[in-house]
């Protein structure tokens, strides 16, 4: 199965293509929010360095968020249009999915952080285990004072902290760990592993069904109402 | 910070004090303007943009939300803030994506998004003073002369 993965979630964007689980190429750049011109381009670097036509693409990957407006609209637009012409499944990973990918077979709780400014933290959280990441936490918004609590709450033990923030994050959280400078971006080449692994759970698309998932505050807040009240 | 108190007599006196004052601007900076209907704001803007070396019409961008002006000594984005509430409204405008400190952003009727605000953003506040009078205050964190 051959993938080209696409991230333009936050000011870093990558594309990447890999077959069957293995990474073939990988171009990434953080260079500040150019993706409109630059994305397209990266994906053409990646399919060529892959020896990869378009037309041989199984899956277009994007991250569809939570991340900046801006850039997951023009990574889903360039997803859809390219799946759209070819025919091809998509494959809408979270941003949250994707930045823990590569602690899949670390057996370790994973918190996943993203800005949602003003010292707040769009999160969630998984479990790896066995090679499988088990989401723990639901998508939401929390204050970064909260961060602990709803670690606890989630059962998360001595965490490692991934995401653009992960390194302001940690210190709210009793036993976190900052994963490092690598994990606090996406990384394309892990939206291809984490499109594969929704492929094999059937959980893949059509561009035309393919949807940014923004995450608004006014979503996440609600879902924190829905989560406190299963508490109780 | 400092405050810097104008009265301006007219229209144009308010254009150019936006012209003089367009020179303390780096790229990155955030103004938030606070005034009502009428007040000048987009005449400030228009003044500044001009300081800029920018020789187009200037208009608020009440329904675009956002008119970007680039090529001149800074690239920078107008918004108009009287349509916005809430923060997913401002986020779906693509705003925050415009703070990455490349370009200079001005924003009318910030009286509406109290949130976006950082405490170091320069602050513009037009006040009308009897007929053509106009009141301005600046908050800026630097000394300028102008």
């Amino acid at each position: 199965m051959i993938i080209l993965g696409v991230d333009s979630s936050s000011a870093a964007g990558s594309a990447a293509v890999s077959r069957d689980g293995e990474l073939l190429y990988e171009a990434f750049a953080n260079e500040g929010l150019t993706h409109s011109q630059t994305l397209l381009v990266r994906c053409d670097e990646a399919l060529r360095a892959g020896g990869v036509r378009p037309s041989d693409v199984d899956v277009f990957a994007v991250t569809s968020g939570p991340g900046s407006f801006t850039g997951l609209r023009i990574g889903m637009g360039l997803v859809k249009g390219m799946a759209f012409a070819t025919g091809a499944k998509c494959a809408g990973v979270s941003t949250f999915l994707a930045l823990a990918e590569p602690l899949r077979h670390s057996g370790r709780d994973i918190l996943t952080v993203l800005d949602a400014r003003q010292k707040r933290a769009y999160c969630s959280a998984y479990r790896s285990l066995d090679g499988e990441l088990y989401k723990v936490m639901d998508e939401c918004v929390l204050n970064f004072s909260e961060l602990n609590e709803a670690a606890g709450r989630a059962g998360l033990t001595a965490p490692l902290v991934v995401g653009d923030i992960s390194m302001e994050a940690v210190s709210y959280v009793d036993e976190a760990e900052y994963a490092g400078d690598d994990l606090r971006y996406v990384h394309a080449g892990h939206v291809c592993k984490a499109a594969l692994s929704m492929a094999e759970k059937g959980l893949l698309c059509s561009a035309d069904e393919l949807r940014p998932f923004y995450l608004q505050l006014s979503q996440a807040e609600r879902n924190r109402i829905h989560s406190d009240r299963e508490e109780k | 910070m400092y405050t810097y108190r104008f009265t301006t007599a007219s229209q144009r006196e308010t254009e150019e004090l936006g012209e003089r004052f367009s020179a303390y601007l780096d790229p990155g900076t955030v103004v938030a303007m606070y005034g009502d209907l009428g007040a000048g704001k987009t005449a400030f803007t228009r003044g500044v943009l001009r300081g800029l070396g920018y020789d187009c019409t200037v208009s608020s961008p009440t329904f675009a939300i956002v008119n970007e002006y680039r090529g001149g000594r800074l690239d920078l984005a107008h918004f108009d803030m009287y349509r916005i509430s809430s923060e997913d409204e401002l986020y779906g405008t693509g705003f925050y994506d415009y703070l990455d400190g490349t370009m200079t952003v001005f924003m009318e009727w910030s009286e509406n998004v109290p949130f976006a605000v950082d405490e170091d953003a320069v602050k513009v506040r037009i006040e009308h003073g009897e007929g053509d009078i106009r009141i301005i205050e600046i908050d800026f964190q630097k000394e300028i002369e102008i």
